[in-house]
């Protein structure tokens, strides 16, 4: 394990100001704000090469480079941590918040911006508490409001919570959002970059991607380069859950492997029992299944693999799971948090949720996994029915953003993984994993509410 | 920088800057710079199927219909966000634009309910004949469909039915950008979004009806016209609304002799498609009961059916009775409500009777000569690109509301700079720059000083007791604006003030600043019957009476055979007021009614009662009518053909499509036939073209206006003879009384009048009137909302509850002229006793003062 954003949170209160500086917090922002010039502050960010934590893997430097010279401007922190399987902003908010605010002022200095917002998840109550404190203590110390540490800097930070939508951590969603509109992802063009929050240049970051630019500042972008590997540079953190003996956060340098997660950090597979399939990187990325096991964790090395890193949400699954539950609670959530806009993610999503319910209840016809990757071509046209998916079948897609392409993955990936596992559910009327287990199939139409 | 392609924004600056160039499946075009590729697809004849985009609203891309291929670009992008750039070139049926297009209507199909044989929409439905076209033929859904309760109330005029509803968003979308009435808007998301309004609030625009229109589906039904009719059973005619004087173009639709539903018709001059909620659904008075449909003349004291030929005789009889006592025993009043022939031919009767006491308006509106003569006149277009526009009239959304929405426009979409002058907020206030809320009935003098202002003459402090912060911003927008075609926009404040000088001072700043000006009438046809010689001082095309040049006079009489009286003749107030004194032997009214429709109501009554002979032309029997000697039943709107004019002088025609009831005729010929009768000749006309050719000849402002080119919606404009220059003005002092309340009495939307009072689809909605009053003057009085207060007026006194509300100036009271005002006057019409003459606003009002005062008062408790 290398931990570089995660140092701090083992240490006790390290959430308290006091303790923050204790721990060597708020010395980056004053190097960078005394003896950096704010084009000085984002040449380091750009040699750290850091790539955006949020799911994208867009590289940092180079997005702020895109902001024309309009002004105001803004930076606007992305704490909505809503992909499933994701918990690692949370445990950042929670535990090291200065490390975020400190982070975001050094942003906002090197992108001479003097208004940023963190947007977080509603759901996070504890985290929202403890940022909200961190950013009226880091007014109290000087380190916000009118002239910073004596310079010429102002920044203002606004902590805004989410209302519960999944579709508002889409960049263009949280921007109409916070705007008070309604979240829906925004046309694109025109970029945030360009056009983004109060129709003025925006730069969105996620929290993780954040967090690191104070470490950037005290120990060189080329420090940070170091680590990883050489398109994938630095540290990240994994949020490995599923079943696996040891679920958690861990902040691995990229390059690490799947194997070596799951089994050094995770202690491998509950109960010993062999893996079925991993979801590399959220619910939208395409599944792994045990022979994939030995690829690095880098984003080009996962692309290759026809998956992606995504947010790092790692989720294992081993060989009692069934596989159309999987996906259909997968494409539920989908379904649940479209919002609305486009008709095929608002039908299709839905459709596909009542198609994979009624097999895994015991009501599937033999046409119905066709007519489910039909479905899902509809908003992946070049979706392809047979073999293992790939990532890249998403590409082109019918809707505005990527959530309706991300149901037909959640959907398409473990129907052509495991296709003789739905059509045994089709043959017997009946959920085969479900034998044995006590649940009935009437257990869980129960318990789907 | 090793990458040798040009960007997009390169290669366009490299392209001629005026056209691009696009290839559509294969047939290249050129359009202009903006241009959405499906806007350009259609101009190169290739429809590409979408359910979203409306030419008229903010393109969303949400239905994903639209998507299409584009060479050299990645994915899919929709058609209508995609501004086309040079040399692009667009495949639309593609194999994978194909399977998008089936699968998007296989979606959208799968929870419709697909109900179609009872939609009114099915046959005219764009989802049905997409889906025809497009579609993939069958559905693979066998799950459960969505369920909604179905219809539910939007409005007391809006129903929706959730359950059809494709979330197109044009509906919300129109009600926030268009309307301004952000009254209904998604809720829930994914699978579950629905359109909804929010709680307690109905969705209550005056535009609510557009939204119907607007529906790709089904899913929007309007209470008055929701299973009337299949829409392959309907016909239809373009026709020209005849609500208000704005014009807008509509399709009059009917089946069976019943006019069953009115649709906008896009015409970029005058409505851009849109219509308000009177203008779309204030047809059913056609086919009321209550519709005359014979003549009647009384006989001992009663008014009984008689034959034509007995009516025109007896018509024709009192009016050569009364001609006899020289012209001033004569006043004709009214033609603003019909069309321009008709409205000739009752200018062309009065002077043939010889008088030229006839007034189309009826002390309700501006000038004459000012409205017909406007110089230099705006078009209704012209606001788009106005450099500013200044508002000085009724509050235009409840009065012209189609010009309210384009003003509207042009403040916030093209950013005009607006100043509103009015005695208090109106519609329009929250789009203002500045507004320069006033004393009512002093407008003309803050316009004048603003023309000062405007050409650097000091100004103490503006006058009217308007704010000295807002004057000066007013003045600097202004001078901005000057010699840059600002606008300015003019028309009667209110019923309860002259306005006298408003007409001259509008065009006076209008002068200093270089700008035009946009004079506004309140009834369809006014500026029709203007142009055809229904002002006592004008003659057919707006030529002046008295100055008789222009060979005007000689051609109109040589058209007629006859001298044109040379008299000066009296306008509406002096007719009425005259006739109150017992020295008017015939009123002739067409369309008139002295009684509940002319702001002195005490006057009017008095005038009806003192006249000796009356012939009213109407098509209800309103109280005037009911006073009457001869009653003729006249033809309205939808059943007879004519020309109407619009503020802007455009010329336009309305359609006859359904058969008026009865033995109805329209004006025209019954006022050939008593012109026939009082002059002795033989009756000219056989048609409404007979009317028009007639006056296109005698009047030269017509001389270009053909019948062939007034056909369609861009009509043809026209311009008086003699062109309005305000002699010197003079502002009379006007004396305030601080312990009174300045009267403010404008027309709402929805009112009691003859003719909405009998359109079901009003019956549900409140017009009760109040009186509105400043919060200050509310706790100066010491009562509360709904309290009925006396107000102690001139004329009359009126029992009124009251209302905060603060877009009222302190000192003034607002009272809606065209609403019954009283409670007990309510009673009374339900008892049917006094139902004749129900308390009206009107009673306050003493026409002949420059400004309407009352003193308020409250009531002591009921015992």
């Amino acid at each position: 394990m290398t931990e570089v954003l995660l140092t701090r949170i083992s240490e006790p209160e390290a959430w308290r100001i006091d303790r923050y500086k204790e721990l060597g917090g708020y010395e980056a922002l004053a190097k960078a704000l005394k003896s950096m010039t704010p084009e000085e502050v984002a040449e380091e960010v750009k040699t750290s090469e850091i790539r955006g934590r949020g799911g994208a893997g867009f590289p940092t430097g180079v997005k702020w480079g895109f902001l024309p010279d309009v002004y105001p401007r803004y930076l606007v922190i992305n704490a909505d941590e809503g992909e499933p399987g994701t918990f690692k902003d949370r445990e950042l908010i929670e535990f090291d918040p200065h490390q975020l605010v400190e982070g975001t002022i050094i942003a906002a200095y090197a992108l001479k911006v003097n208004w940023s917002a963190i947007y977080i998840r509603g759901e996070m109550v504890l985290g929202a508490a403890r940022l909200e404190n961190a950013v009226r203590d880091a007014y109290g110390a000087g380190y916000l409001g009118k002239n910073i540490l004596g310079t010429e800097f102002d920044l203002d930070i606004v902590v805004h919570r989410g209302a519960g939508a999944y579709i508002c951590g889409e960049e263009t969603a949280l921007l109409s959002s916070l705007e008070g509109q309604r979240g829906e992802p925004r046309l694109k063009p025109p970029f945030p970059a360009v056009e983004g929050l109060y129709a003025k240049p925006t730069i969105v970051n996620n929290v993780e991607t954040i967090s690191a630019v104070p470490h950037i500042v005290n120990k060189g972008g080329a420090w940070y380069a170091s680590l990883g590997t050489e398109k994938s540079r630095g540290t990240k953190i994994f949020s490995l859950s599923g079943h696996v003996n040891r679920p958690g956060n861990y902040e691995v340098e990229l390059g690490t492997t799947f194997r070596s997660l799951i089994d050094d950090y995770g202690l491998g597979v509950r109960g010993g029992n062999k893996l079925k399939a991993v979801i590399p990187g959220g619910a939208s990325s395409v599944w792994f299944v045990e022979e994939d096991l030995d690829t690095p964790l880098d984003f080009d090395a996962i692309a290759a693999a026809g998956s992606m890193l995504g947010s790092g949400a790692v989720i294992v699954m081993d060989e009692t799971t069934c596989a159309v539950r999987a996906a259909a609670r997968l494409v539920k959530f989908f379904s649940h948090e479209s919002c609305g806009q486009c008709t095929p993610c608002r039908e299709g999503c839905a459709w596909m949720y009542k198609i994979l319910t009624r097999i895994e209840e015991g009501a599937g016809r033999s046409e119905d996994l066709d007519l489910l990757l039909s479905v899902g071509s509809g908003i992946t046209p070049a979706l392809k029915t047979e073999g293992r998916m790939a990532m890249s079948e998403v590409l082109p897609y019918t809707t505005i953003c990527v959530l309706g392409p991300s149901a037909v993955t959640a959907m398409a990936a473990p129907l052509r993984l495991f296709r003789e596992e739905f059509e045994e559910h089709i043959r017997l009327g009946a959920c085969p994993k479900a034998a044995g287990t006590g649940i009935t199939t009437q257990d869980r139409k129960a318990s789907r509410g | 920088m090793a990458d040798t392609k040009a960007s997009p924004e390169a290669e366009e600056s490299q392209a001629s800057p005026e056209r691009l160039k696009v290839t559509i499946d294969g047939v290249t075009t050129e359009v202009e710079p903006g241009t959405l590729l499906i806007e350009a697809a259609l101009k190169a004849g290739k429809y590409i199927p979408h359910f979203c985009w409306h030419p008229r609203m903010k393109p969303v891309a949400k239905c994903r219909m639209c998507l299409v291929e584009v060479e050299d670009q990645r994915g899919l992008p929709p058609a209508c966000t995609t501004p086309c750039s040079n040399e692009m070139v667009v495949h639309t049926d593609t194999p994978i634009v194909q399977q998008v297009q089936e699968s998007v209507l296989e979606l959208l199909l799968a929870n419709h309910p697909l109900d179609c044989p009872v939609c009114d929409r099915g046959g005219e439905c764009p989802l049905q004949d997409q889906t025809m076209a497009y579609g993939p033929g069958e559905s693979r859904f066998v799950e459960e469909k969505r369920h909604y309760e179905k219809p539910i109330a939007l409005s007391e005029l809006v129903l929706l039915d959730r359950e059809r509803c494709i979330l197109c968003d044009r509906c919300t979308r129109f009600a926030d950008e268009v309307a301004g009435d952000p009254l209904i808007a998604f809720v829930e998301r994914g699978n579950r979004t629905h359109v909804l309004t929010f709680p307690d609030e109905p969705f209550r625009s005056y535009f609510s009806g557009n939204t119907i229109e607007a529906c790709p589906v089904g899913a929007l039904t309007a209470v008055p016209y929701r299973f009337k009719a299949r829409p392959w059973d309907l016909e239809e005619v373009e026709s020209t609304c005849a609500q208000c004087a704005v014009g807008c173009r509509v399709k009059l639709q009917s089946s069976s002799s019943r006019v069953l539903r009115v649709l906008g018709v896009d015409s970029e001059e005058v409505n851009q498609g849109w219509l308000c909620d009177k203008g779309r659904f204030g047809f059913e008075y056609l086919h009321h009961d209550d519709r005359l449909t014979a003549p009647m003349i009384r006989i001992d004291g009663e008014l009984v059916e008689a034959s034509w030929g007995e009516a025109l005789d007896a018509a024709a009889d009192g009016i050569k009775r009364a001609a006899k006592e020289g012209p001033d025993a004569l006043g004709f009043l009214g033609g603003s409500r019909s069309t321009t022939e008709s409205a000739y031919a009752f200018s062309k009767l009065a002077r043939i009777a010889g008088t030229n006491n006839v007034d189309a308006q009826l002390g309700d509106g501006l000038e004459a000569a000012f409205l017909v003569g406007a110089n230099p006149r705006a078009s209704i277009a012209n606001l788009d690109s106005a450099a500013a526009i200044v508002v000085a009239g009724p509050d235009l959304k409840e009065e012209l509301p189609v010009l309210y929405l384009r003003v509207k426009q042009a403040a916030l979409k093209n950013g005009v700079p607006l100043i509103e002058c009015s005695p208090m907020q109106t519609g329009l206030s929250r789009y203002a720059a500045v507004s320069l809320i006033h004393r009512a009935g002093e407008t003309a003098q803050l316009l004048s000083a603003l023309a000062g202002a405007a050409q650097r003459e000091p100004t103490d402090r503006p006058p009217a007791g308007a704010s000295a912060t807002d004057f000066q911003r007013a003045v600097e927008i202004i001078s901005e604006a000057c010699d840059k075609n600002a606008v300015v926009i003019a028309g009667r404040t209110g019923l309860a003030t002259s306005d006298g000088e408003l007409g001259a001072s509008a065009t006076q700043l209008a002068e200093a600043i270089g700008g035009l000006v946009l004079p506004v009438a309140h009834r369809a046809n006014t500026m029709g019957a203007l142009f055809a010689g229904c002002a006592p001082d004008l003659l057919p095309g707006g030529s002046r009476l008295a100055d008789g040049d222009g060979g005007s006079r000689a051609a109109i009489e040589k058209a007629w055979g006859r001298a044109v009286p040379s008299h000066e003749g009296r306008d509406a107030s002096g007719i009425v007021t005259e006739a109150a004194r017992g020295n008017v032997g015939a009123l002739v009214l067409m369309g008139a009614d002295l009684i509940d429709d002319f702001p002195d109501r005490s006057l009017g009554l008095e005038a009806i009662g003192r006249t000796g002979f009356i012939v009213a032309i109407d098509i209800f029997m309103t109280p005037t009518a009911a006073a009457a000697d001869v009653v003729f039943p006249a033809a309205t709107f939808g059943e007879q053909s004519g020309c109407v004019v619009n503020i802007e002088g455009r010329v336009t025609r309305q359609v006859a499509k359904v058969a008026p009831p009865g033995s109805s005729q329209p004006e025209w010929y019954l006022l050939d036939q008593l012109t026939s009768r009082i002059s002795g000749k033989p009756a000219r006309w056989t048609s409404h073209q007979d009317v028009f050719e007639e006056m296109a000849a005698a009047a030269p402002a017509f001389a270009e206006v053909t019948r062939a080119s007034i056909e369609g919606a861009k009509g043809t404009v026209v311009r008086a003879s003699d062109t309005y220059a305000p002699q010197e003005i003079e502002h009379p002092p006007i004396a305030t009384d601080q312990y009174n309340h300045r009267v403010i009495a404008g027309r709402k939307l929805y009112g009691d009048g003859q003719v909405s009072g009998r359109c079901t689809a009003f019956r549900r909605i409140d017009t009760k009137a109040v009186a509105r009053l400043n919060s200050r003057d509310m706790s100066r009085l010491g009562v509360e909302d709904g309290v009925a207060v006396r107000l102690r007026g001139a004329r009359a006194d009126l029992e009124i509850a009251v209302m905060t509300d603060d877009s009222v100036p302190e000192g003034s009271v607002s009272v809606p002229f065209n609403r019954i005002a009283t409670s007990s006057g309510a009673d009374e019409k339900e008892t049917g006793e006094s139902a004749l003459h129900p308390i009206r606003v009107a009673d306050l009002i003493d026409s002949t003062a420059a400004v309407n005062e009352v003193r308020i008062e409250t009531l002591e408790s009921p015992a």
